[in-house]
């Protein structure tokens, strides 16, 4: 496996592969954590020529590992100030592994505005400029890709937000199907790739092979104990195939932890209509698809694919936190119109998050009434026009709610909160406040055990606990981001020793290494050390470990509960 | 000829409890309907969490239980009139209620 290494700074582009060297042995997000807290200044301007843009696929990336697709992007985040690793699936993590490539790296920055097009096959690697892209939503850019290079490849692309360098742009990968639906959105990955005047990576696998395993036998064996592991368990084998993500509506919404009008009420009376129940009749209905990959060789299936009224196809299935963030959140329970909102967001390349977020920010400041969802979709498309309202809401929460002068913003670190209440689930309140990330769910997904009771429970009104169960689980998910698994794999391995050793197996057999447990820790160890090294010659101090105020002084109804986690308590989670 | 009417809010208080089932799960029974899509079922008799999953008459063992919005470990909590409960089968979560959190 090699780096990719595309210096934008020149007149041509200057392309060279390298080999791992000091980066041997990383994956997904320990590579790209590693190289931008070895290789980026951490003072640069996101936007500079001195900041990066990794991709990565994972360890296992390009093999025939079920779940293997994710790739993950990393760079200073414009957003938040600090490292970013945001994760996507979707086909490129595993074009990327076939292809040799364990990450690309674009670096410096072109003078002019030109855009570029890069197109990576077996044997070529050509940059072209290509101006006639600009400004092309994700889905007309995608097909004018097929036109050019043909049904076989697969895309890395930002849309207009990303061009415009808006600090809430995501960068998409295409799906089975071609599609621009998946999307590694968090923290303006896409506005650091639009610096770097790259429109498009186009990767084509034509003529290769899956990567072969040091151990051949011993892989397709682990394989095999893996795949049964995660069909028998009964969130990876039943409810997230059935439902999807947004499984989590209903269960979320009777717990109280469901933040609704920008975190006023744990409860939202419409959350039903919105749920992953009702969404996946209304799929099965219109001719859709609930159980639907994301990527080749996922058994999970938890993605789905969404049509309108009239039986077209509208956007994939919106997963949990989107219906969330344009639905709940903005008291809007109109379900064809959370999906229409999910479709301009991956069209436009941005996050459903931060965008959900900002509105609801909006709502509060009285720039439209809760639950307008028409309104709502106006201002997506004003971002998508880059008018001068769009830019203050493609800009993220935080700047929205400077712009308007709204106190009650959820942001930590800049980023917008997703879609768990952190008064109503204090453990992943103390995954918002410490991830190096800013506020992500995914780093420490403590609702496993404060609500699904997977691997354990702890009560999630308690500040007690909760401190160990994120740290536990912050180092255990930099560790699957830096696989290349889906972190849905999760749940199955938390419940399921067997299922965790399969994994290990598989990477053992792959690299012919004897990773145990024990090593598995302190690799995830390893990773949150870089990231949290960056934020710390960052400027980012204990403070900015911390939740906004209001959070531990208006108390959430029904449970009437504030966060209680001491700001002490939490500057011992990085303590092991 | 003086009868002692000896009130017992244990026999003869009927209860009224809202059950929303969620992810699949289906009563056997027939109870109301509300507009909201739950179930109003009224009980003869208080009934512990444990009891009441057997009186619905599932089509599937529900795993996560929410009393109030809380989630409930100890089935055989008691039920009292007006509660709210909602159910959900394993689709959401493991099976490892006694199991501590993962030593990594």
């Amino acid at each position: 496996m090699k780096i990719l290494r595309i210096n934008m700074s020149e007149d041509a582009p200057v392309v060279r592969f390298e080999d791992l060297g000091e980066y041997e042995g990383l994956g997904g997000r320990a590579l790209t954590s590693a190289i931008i807290s070895r290789e980026v200044d951490p003072l640069c301007h996101p936007l500079s020529a001195d900041n990066k843009l990794v991709i990565a696929c994972g360890l296992l990336g390009g093999t025939a590992a079920a779940m293997s697709g994710r790739s993950s992007v990393g760079c200073k985040s414009p957003l938040t100030g600090g490292i970013k690793e945001a994760n996507a699936g979707g086909q490129p993590g595993q074009v990327l592994g076939r292809l040799g490539i364990a990450a690309i790296v674009l670096e410096g920055k072109p003078k002019g505005d030109d855009l570029y097009k890069i197109y990576i096959s077996k044997d070529t690697v050509k940059i072209e400029k290509d101006n006639s892209l600009r400004m092309l939503p994700n889905y007309d850019l995608v097909e004018k890709m097929k036109k050019d290079y043909g049904e076989k490849i697969a895309c890395i692309s930002i849309g207009p937000a990303g061009e415009m360098k808006m600090a809430g742009a995501s960068v998409a990968f295409t799906d089975m199907e071609l599609r621009p639906t998946r999307h590694a959105g968090r923290g303006g990955v896409g506005a650091v790739m639009g610096s770097k005047g790259v429109k498009v990576i186009v990767l084509d696998d034509t003529g290769t092979t899956p990567r072969q395993p040091k151990n051949v036998e011993a892989f397709k064996e682990a394989n095999k104990r893996f795949v049964l592991g995660l069909q028998k368990h009964p969130v990876t084998g039943q409810g997230l195939p059935a439902y999807g993500t947004n499984v989590l509506t209903n269960i979320i919404n009777e717990v109280g932890a469901y933040p609704t009008y920008n975190f006023k009420e744990g409860r939202f009376a419409g959350a039903r209509k919105i749920s992953g129940e009702v969404e996946a009749e209304l799929e099965k209905q219109r001719g859709g698809n609930p159980t639907h990959g994301c990527h080749r060789g996922c058994v999970i299936r938890c993605s789905g694919i969404y049509h309108d009224k009239d039986g077209h196809y509208l956007t994939k299935q919106p997963e949990y936190e989107t219906v969330w963030a344009l639905g709940g959140n903005c008291g809007v329970d109109d379900i064809d119109k959370i999906a229409m909102m999910d479709f301009l967001c991956d069209n436009y390349g941005l996050d459903t998050i931060e965008m959900g977020v900002t509105i609801g920010v909006l709502m509060e400041a009285g720039l439209l009434k809760w639950g307008d969802a028409d309104g709502a979709i106006n201002l997506l498309h004003e971002v998508g026009k880059g008018t001068p309202l769009g830019r203050i809401i493609g800009n993220g929460a935080a700047f929205a709610g400077k712009a308007f002068g709204v106190e009650r913003v959820p942001v930590v670190k800049g980023q917008a909160l997703p879609a768990y209440d952190p008064r109503a689930v204090q453990g992943i309140g103390v995954t918002y406040a410490t991830s190096p990330m800013g506020a992500d769910h995914t780093a420490g997904y403590s609702i496993a055990l404060n609500v699904l009771k997977t691997g354990g429970f702890v009560d999630p009104l308690k500040p007690e606990g909760q401190v160990d169960l994120s740290r536990n689980l912050q180092i255990a998910t930099a560790f699957i981001d830096s696989t290349g698994m889906c972190l849905f794999i999760a749940f199955a391995l938390l419940d399921q020793p067997e299922t965790n050793q399969a994994l290990l197996d598989m990477i053992n057999a792959l690299y012919g290494w004897n990773m145990t447990e024990k090593d598995v820790v302190e690799y995830g160890k390893r990773v949150l050390k870089f990231e949290r090294d960056f934020n710390l010659r960052a400027g980012f101090t204990k403070e900015h470990d911390r939740l906004p105020r209001f959070f531990y002084k208006e108390p959430i109804p029904p449970h009437n509960v504030v966060f209680q986690v001491k700001d002490e308590e939490l500057d011992q989670l990085f303590n092991w | 000829m003086l009868r002692v009417f000896i009130f017992n809010p244990e026999q003869t208080l009927k209860m009224k409890v809202v059950v929303k089932l969620f992810g699949g799960l289906k009563s056997e029974k027939n109870f109301p309907i509300r507009e909201d899509q739950h179930l109003t079922v009224e009980l003869e008799e208080p009934l512990t969490v444990s009891e009441l999953i057997d009186f619905l008459n599932l089509n599937k063992k529900p795993f996560i239980v929410v009393l109030n919005g809380v989630i409930v470990n100890n089935l055989s909590l008691k039920i009292k009139d007006g509660d709210e409960i909602a159910l959900f089968p394993p689709i959401a979560g493991g099976d490892s209620l006694t199991k501590n959190i993962p030593t990594l």
